[in-house]
This record gives structure tokens, C-alpha cells and sequence, in this order.
């Protein structure tokens, strides 16, 4: 019963608690993260393998919906080289001031490489608002954001899968390991890439045609449930498997019947996801926040100014002017849906610690606060002084 | 890229308008007129001649497994890949259809595009946070079709039946369906044309 009970405050409370942050002006996340570590004050004892259970479910829709719903490969274009200097130089740079932040601190070799990784993955919903509301998206460094909000993700889930098996030796693998690792990744995407080819397009015109209820709709959820499983058994992440799945589904008509894609979307972003969010407020643990003040507003400064720095150099270089630039940092700068996937996917592997963790998580929230604010202050800045050069 | 409407069709249509200026509601007029100008060619020559009446239930059975080739429009108003998002926008204000096709230099289809999109475009500022996704962003700055295209379209072959059509539209919620043959776009059917369709044969009986 109390897991019943402690599962429909979580729904409830998500969605007050994200109404109330969307009603301040700020993304749902922060509400609904604030949901679970109220469920963890409130509740004496929390049900956590039933919560854990629809969590874990809630990752892998995140990212399933991440590549099934929000992404066209088709529609991506990239118009130049040029076009992927900034993005590359903001994840040279995000990679190397996590990575360097966990050398200070004395992590060892996989903590240090997988804080890199994690500084890496940017959302780009946190400051579309923004760019719309101020009608800047068309601009030079909107559509840089564009793109490269998309490739980090892709390059930061590609990073994650090796350090997930990294984690498994537990040390710098042997040459030859890395090259297994490799190998396995390349055979998963190859798996994954036929299947969506030649069997998933099939299998969707044999459901179309099938008269049990919903079948087009559960063999969705089927392959993403099977490509979540078919990473585990490869050793990546389930969560990656799931994004790859989303991808190859993107492009099959019956797959992406409007009808179904409101079904699926409705049953990830309406209650796994937020439950998923819930449990990382829940995971939080204010006490490792406390005992590590310094180490925390260390990694929030390493993470921002990492995507800052790399943004603003990569942009100046291809001659964006220095505004242009600073709005580009900024863009590639907020964190939230894969970020934090990645981050519990790191704390299950036990490759960073419950004080990272946190630590990282309370990054996240204040980039999903500040980005917003920062990037209005910003286009603004930069439309007086156009105006004053008038 | 001048003419993107097939000229026939327009003319057709301007005629019609003034012969048939019946229906309040402006898109059952021209799907009306679409089907009118469809069937004075087709249905001469359509392979089941009507058999003396028996029963209600009897013709409708035929008139379930009649193939989409009787049935569609083979005027179908469409989009080039780079036909600029203005055309578009001007198309739609012309036209009543929900959805258009998208097809390139050789006919082929290559996507659609719905009403929903050319929303999202027009009113970027109301759409929804939920809808706050790279996809969005990308088709708002896009400029030409195949920029803001779906690139997935339903599609049926040209000798699927009213059934395979029906079904589509019962189960998903479809209005429109582009019908191909080697890919080629060859026609455009709808839930109207289906349901006049078999009034037609009803009332006949």
C-alpha cells in the first residue's frame, strides 16, 4: 500500500511542484527534482526498489524520446567546417576542466574521465525559450547553439559508453581492451543499424496490420525496451541503448504516426520522466553537500566555465564578435534530461561517489536557473550596443 | 521555381468554384470539387460496372474492396523540395488541405507537410514548453520544404483497397494519405473522398 501511496504523491507532487517552477519562470525540472527530496523528508521509509525501478524506466525514456521524438536526422544539416569549430573547442575545453578539476582533487583516472564526460552534454530546451522569446534563434550564434547542442549530447553519450566499460576494468585498460570496447560499441551500432533497416520497417507494417489493441503503439515501447536490453548485454548503458533505438526508429513512417508519437511522448514526459527527475532529488544528499561546500561550488564554477571559455574561444575564432561569442557560451552552458542520466549511471557503476554526485546534480539545477536569465541579459546587452553603434 | 500548383487543377477549380458554389464551410468545398473533377474521367471506365442493385450490405462489401486508384485524386496540389517557406505559406492560404506533399524533381515523394507545422512556424513564440526540442528550432529557421518537412510519410500503394485506406485513417487519426508507385507520388486520397465515396453508392442503392 505505502508504495502505491508514495508513487502517487511523487506524481502529484511533480507536477505541482513543476507548475509552480514553469509559473516562477523557471524549466519544470528544478520542481520536480525539489518533488523527490521532499519524498525523502516526508517519507520515513521510501519504497526505493519500486521507485528505483520506475526511475531506471524514466532514464531510458528520456533518452528514447530524445532521439525518437525530438530529433530528424534528415533535418540536421551542418553548413560548414567552419560551423563545428565552436562546438568542438566548448568540448575540448568542458572535457579538460572536468577532467582537471577531479586531478586537483586527487580522483583517480576513471572519476577524473568521467567528470569530463559529464561536463559535456548540453540542453538546449533550457534556453530555446529565451532565444524565441527574444527572437534571436536566427541569428549566427542561434544556430551554432543548434547544432551543437545535438553533437555534444551524441559525443558525450559516445564517451559514456566507453568509460562505463572503462569502470568494468576498474583501471586504464590495456591497449587491446580499448580496442574490445571499441569494437563493441561499432557492433552494437551495426546491430542496431540493420535491425532499423531491414526488421524494425517490417515488423511495424505487420503490427499496422495486426488486430490486438495498440500493437503499432506497444511495439514502440517493445524496441526501445529491447534496445535498452540489447546495450546492457554489449555492456554500455541501457540509457544509451535506448537513444540509438529512438534514432533508428526516427525515420519509419508507422513508427512516427502523430498518433503514436503523442502516446509515447505522453507516457514518458507526463509520468516516468518526472518520476526519473524525482528520484535524482531523492538520490540528493544534503549532508555530502554540506561536508564538500568548496569542492561543490568548484565544480559549478569548472562547468560553466569550461562550456564558457571553450564557447567564447571557438566562436572568436571563426569571427563571431565578442558578444556573439559570450551568447554562444552561454547557450552550450545549461544541463538537464541527459546530464543528469549520465550522472545516475555514474553513481549506480560506483565510479563517482555520493558527494560528486550531489555536488553535480546541484550544478545542473543552478545552470538550469541562471542560463535563462544570463542569455537574456546577454542578447540584450549586445542589441544596446548595436544600437548605440547606430 | 514559378508554378508549383498544378495548372489544370487551378483552372479546374476556378471553374467549378462558380458552377458549384454550395457548402458553407470552404473545405468541403474544394475536397468537393476535387473529386468532381476526378470522377467525370474515372468512373466511365472503372472496372466494376454497377451490378443491378441487390441489398444495401452487398454493395457496400464491393465498394470496401475497390483499390485506391478508383478512389484518389490524381490532382494533387504539392511542394517542391526547395520551394521557398513563403510559397508554402501562400499555398496554404489558398488551399484547405491539412497536408500537402512534398516531392522532388522526379516526383518522388519525399515528405509532407501538415498544417501543425506551418503553426509552429507562424506562432514560434506560443508553442508550448514541451515542444521546446531541436526539431522545432530547426524547422522555424528552415526555408525551403525539405527543410521543414516531416520526412516520414504514411504512404500507400496504388492498389491497396478503401479498406487499407480506411483502416489508416480509423486507427491513427489520418486525414490525408499520399498514395505511390516506385516511390512516384501518383495521387492523394482523404477521409472525404472515402465517405462521399460510398454516400455516393448508398443513396444510389
Amino acid at each position: 500500500m505505502s508504495a502505491l501511496l508514495q508513487l502517487l504523491f511523487l506524481i502529484i507532487s511533480v507536477k505541482i511542484l513543476g507548475e509552480a517552477a514553469e509559473r516562477i519562470g523557471i524549466p519544470s525540472v528544478t520542481g520536480e527534482i525539489l518533488a523527490g527530496v521532499l519524498l525523502g523528508t516526508l517519507f520515513l521509509d521510501v519504497e526505493t526498489d519500486i521507485i528505483t525501478f520506475f526511475a531506471e524506466l524514466g532514464s531510458i525514456f528520456l533518452l528514447f524520446t530524445a532521439g525518437y521524438n525530438e530529433v530528424s536526422l534528415k533535418n540536421l544539416k551542418f553548413e560548414s567546417i567552419t560551423a563545428l569549430v565552436p562546438t568542438l573547442s566548448q568540448i575540448v575545453f568542458a572535457f579538460i576542466f572536468g577532467f582537471a578539476l577531479g586531478r586537483i582533487f586527487d580522483f583517480n583516472f576513471l572519476e577524473s574521465f568521467f567528470l569530463g564526460v559529464a561536463f559535456n552534454p548540453t540542453s538546449i530546451a533550457v534556453v530555446l525559450g529565451t532565444l524565441i522569446n527574444l527572437n534571436y534563434l536566427s541569428s549566427r550564434p542561434g544556430t551554432a547553439i543548434l547544432s551543437s547542442a545535438f553533437l555534444d549530447d551524441i559525443i558525450a553519450l559516445f564517451f559514456l559508453s566507453v568509460v562505463v566499460n572503462f569502470a568494468r576494468f576498474n583501471r586504464i585498460p590495456p591497449v587491446l581492451g580499448i580496442l574490445i570496447i571499441a569494437g563493441k560499441i561499432l557492433l552494437f551500432l551495426l546491430i542496431m543499424y540493420i535491425l532499423g533497416n531491414y526488421l524494425f520497417p517490417r515488423l511495424f507494417i505487420y503490427a499496422e496490420k495486426m488486430h490486438a489493441k495498440e500493437a503499432v503503439f506497444s511495439l514502440v515501447i517493445i524496441i526501445a525496451l529491447f534496445s535498452a536490453y540489447l546495450a546492457e548485454l554489449f555492456e554500455l548503458s541501457p540509457a544509451i541503448g535506448a537513444f540509438t533505438g529512438g534514432i533508428v526508429l526516427s525515420e519509419i513512417p508507422l513508427a512516427k504516426l502523430q498518433d503514436i508519437q503523442s502516446k509515447v511522448y505522453g507516457l514518458a514526459h507526463g509520468i516516468l520522466i518526472p518520476i526519473f527527475f524525482a528520484f535524482i532529488g531523492f538520490l540528493i544528499d544534503p549532508y555530502a553537500l554540506r561536508n564538500a561546500g568548496s569542492f561543490t561550488l568548484l565544480v559549478i564554477l569548472a562547468a560553466f566555465s569550461g562550456k564558457l571559455a571553450g564557447g567564447f574561444i571557438g566562436s572568436k575564432a571563426i569571427g563571431f564578435d565578442s558578444y556573439e561569442s559570450l551568447i554562444f557560451g552561454i547557450g552550450v552552458m545549461p544541463r538537464a534530461g541527459i546530464e543528469l542520466v549520465i550522472l545516475t549511471i555514474g553513481r549506480e557503476l560506483q565510479i563517482i561517489n555520493q558527494e560528486i554526485f550531489s555536488a553535480m546534480v546541484l550544478m545542473v539545477i543552478v545552470s538550469i536557473i541562471i542560463s535563462p536569465a544570463c542569455m537574456k541579459w546577454a542578447i540584450q546587452a549586445s542589441r544596446r550596443r548595436d544600437r548605440g553603434r547606430q | 521555381m514559378g508554378a508549383n500548383v498544378d495548372r489544370t487543377f487551378e483552372l479546374e477549380n476556378s471553374f467549378s468554384r462558380r458552377n458549384f458554389p454550395r457548402g458553407s464551410r470552404k473545405e468541403e468545398e474544394t475536397e468537393d470539387r476535387e473529386k468532381r473533377g476526378k470522377h467525370s474521367g474515372k468512373h466511365r471506365n472503372s472496372p466494376e460496372p454497377s451490378p443491378p442493385p441487390k441489398s444495401v450490405n452487398e454493395r457496400f462489401e464491393t465498394c470496401l474492396w475497390m483499390t485506391i486508384d478508383e478512389l484518389m485524386t490524381r490532382e494533387v496540389v504539392k511542394i517542391y523540395e526547395n520551394t521557398p517557406v513563403e510559397e508554402i505559406l501562400s499555398l496554404y492560404g489558398k488551399y484547405p488541405y491539412h497536408i500537402l506533399p512534398v516531392v522532388n524533381d522526379k516526383n518522388e515523394l519525399v515528405g509532407i507537410i501538415d498544417l501543425d507545422i506551418i503553426l509552429e512556424i507562424l506562432l514560434l513564440c506560443l508553442v508550448p514548453r514541451e515542444k521546446h526540442t531541436l526539431i522545432t528550432a530547426i524547422r522555424s529557421l528552415g526555408e525551403t520544404a525539405k527543410e521543414i518537412m516531416i520526412t516520414h510519410p504514411i504512404t500507400i500503394s496504388l492498389n491497396a483497397t478503401l479498406k487499407d485506406a480506411s483502416d489508416l485513417m480509423m486507427k491513427y487519426r489520418l486525414d490525408r494519405i499520399c498514395i505511390i508507385e516506385d516511390n512516384r507520388l501518383v495521387g492523394i486520397v482523404s477521409k472525404r473522398d472515402i465517405v462521399e465515396e460510398i454516400c455516393r453508392r448508398k443513396t444510389k442503392s
